[in-house]
């Protein structure tokens, strides 16, 4: 009989594969936001290669994931919930990605007093993604326990937020000498930087709604 | 007697094995078939596998019973009986009362036993009116106690929900399975029980296996039923599963699973043999409402949740079912018997 055939466990592991995908995503993006602070160049180099292949892996996970789940028909109940859930996640990858090119090809010039800011917002983003990655394994699994990492992951986006507030601030303050037009564009960067943190509390929302539809 | 009158007398058994095949199949299978998470193909195998089993290995306890209300002496006597049964619970399904094939056969019973002028066991009737309120009761307790468990499980094991898909299908094939032997222990009676006086088949042996004229009987019914769940209970099934009692796949294993159990309680000659034995009180054998189990079942899940969303109106509703199907039933049997002795001209008590 068709449902016999252990369709379950490539899923399984298909899922699990993606989501390793978003999380090496995610850190790549984070070293190489810090390898252009710090002008490193050929490290930088190397990160938007490694993410771009990051990228390609996770959206063809991505494709797995959608074969598997309608093709042999599993979890009916919660295929519509965790579709939308990897969909959604699916930004993470490219997002990060489209930050790291435009560093690449724009190069904006980051002033000194920045540096700092701009790694901030970096590595909260970072964690706002990792703790998201974790509530969705944790959904996957324990879902009882997937609140903490919403709650987490809806601090680091705040943080994040007032972060972003500050270096705006500074942006447009008069300690920062450079043109309008370069301030917009650190204010665009600022922007890409911290919408990865955006994109995790709208997963997060979305977790905890179903979280709900598991719980019997 | 010809084989042809046998044939058509017994069609009115074989008809109501039919309609309990095509609907009470979707209360077993209804919700794994409606959300896709069974193919109707797997199911309708599986159910009239286990249907038939159920009819021919478990089927004697809740007949024995039936036939203490009323012995049914004359095959045109059982046919008005069981055409009146079925009768009744079309016209009430029709006008979408509550009714139960249990209480019409009981009804018909004894609707022959009062045009033959014989005594009807009242004792008989009160136990067997017993588990009509048993039923309900019964399967919201064990629904609960289900629920609680599946719940403690889900909630405190790290199940891959991939791995937690898989365990819910094979849990609702294992239910449903047993679901199914269940309806065919349990309800069997309500098919072929008024034929057993009358049966037409003798004992037969296959090599070491001796095959009695009711176990032939019971097949003969359980077949019918089967052919109930293959020809039309994929339609039921699929209302059942999205429109009339939406459950998620694993509330729906708790609900079949309950059911199963109240059927099975209610059929099983080892556990009342057991209790009997032991001068412990033991549940009568009676066919029951499987349609009223799976009520009771759902009311069951709604009070474990926190009593929510549970609608009292339907328990108003069986309430009405467990008195107006067996009256009407009566009425009709008694027209019934007297048309087939008076106009056809037929032995309706022997």
């Amino acid at each position: 009989m068709k449902i016999f055939k252990n369709r379950n466990k490539e899923l399984e592991m298909e899922i699990n594969l993606y989501l390793n995908s978003l999380q090496k995503g995610s850190n790549t993006f984070l070293e190489g936001v810090k390898s252009y602070l710090r002008c490193e160049v050929e490290q930088f180099d190397e990160r938007v290669k490694l993410i771009t292949e990051q990228e390609k892996d996770a959206d063809e996970h991505l494709v797995n994931i959608k074969y598997v789940l309608f093709r042999y028909n599993l979890i009916p109940d919660l295929s519509a919930d965790i579709l939308e859930l990897v969909d959604s996640m699916d930004d993470i990858n490219d997002v990060s990605k489209e930050v790291l090119l435009n560093l690449q090809v724009i190069k904006p010039n980051i002033d000194p007093l920045l540096i700092d800011d701009f790694g901030h917002i970096a590595k909260k983003s970072n964690k706002a993604v990792e703790s998201v990655i974790k509530g969705v394994r944790l959904y996957l699994t324990e879902f009882m326990t997937v609140e903490d990492y919403i709650t987490k992951t809806n601090l680091y986006e705040s943080e994040v937020d007032t972060l972003l507030h500050n270096v705006k601030v500074k942006i447009f303050g008069d300690q920062i000498k450079c043109s309008l037009s370069e301030k917009l564009l650190l204010d665009k960067f600022a922007d890409e930087i911290a919408a990865l943190s955006d994109i995790a509390e709208k997963i997060a929302s979305k977790l905890s709604v179903f979280r709900f539809k598991r719980s019997i | 007697m010809d084989i042809l009158i046998i044939g058509i007398f017994l069609s009115a058994g074989l008809f109501m094995g039919w309609s309990l095949g095509a609907n009470d199949a979707a209360n077993i299978f209804g919700t794994a078939v409606g959300t896709k998470m069974v193919s109707f193909r797997t199911a309708a195998i599986i159910c009239s596998v286990f249907v038939i089993i159920g009819a021919v290995v478990g089927g004697s306890g809740t007949s024995h019973t039936l036939g203490k209300l009323g012995t049914i002496n004359a095959i045109a006597g059982a046919f008005a009986v069981s055409a009146s049964a079925a009768f009744t619970v079309m016209m009430m399904t029709k006008r979408g009362l509550p009714v139960s094939t249990s209480q019409a056969i009981v009804g018909a019973i004894i609707g022959w036993n009062i045009f033959g002028g014989l005594q009807t066991d009242t004792k008989v009737v009160v136990d067997i009116a017993q588990t009509w309120v048993f039923t309900p009761i019964l399967a919201a307790i064990f629904a609960v106690i289900i629920y609680w468990i599946v719940k403690y499980i889900i909630e405190h094991t790290k199940i891959h929900v991939v791995k937690m898909d898989k365990y819910t299908r094979w849990g609702l094939i294992i239910a449903g399975a047993f679901g199914a032997y269940s309806l065919g222990a349990n309800n069997i009676a309500n098919v072929m029980g008024v034929f057993i006086q009358v049966s037409p088949f003798n004992d037969i042996t296959i090599g070491n296996v001796a095959f009695t004229g009711i176990q032939q009987l019971f097949l003969l019914g359980g077949i019918a039923i089967a052919v109930g769940v293959i020809t039309y209970s994929k339609k039921v099934m699929t209302t059942v599963g999205n429109s009339i009692f939406k459950l998620s796949p694993i509330n729906a294993f708790v609900v079949v699973l309950a059911t199963s159990l109240v059927l099975f309680v209610f059929s099983s000659e080892g556990i009342y043999n057991f209790l009997t034995s032991r001068n412990l009180p033991a549940l009568p054998l009676v066919p029951v409402s499987q349609s009223q189990a799976v009520i009771g079942a759902i009311m069951g899940i709604g009070l474990a949740k926190g009593g929510r969303n549970i609608d009292l109106s339907k328990i108003g509703k069986i309430s009405i079912g467990w008195v107006l199907t067996p009256l009407i039933s009566i009425v009709i049997s008694f027209v019934a018997l007297s048309i087939l002795q008076n106009v056809f001209l037929q032995t309706v008590v022997g």
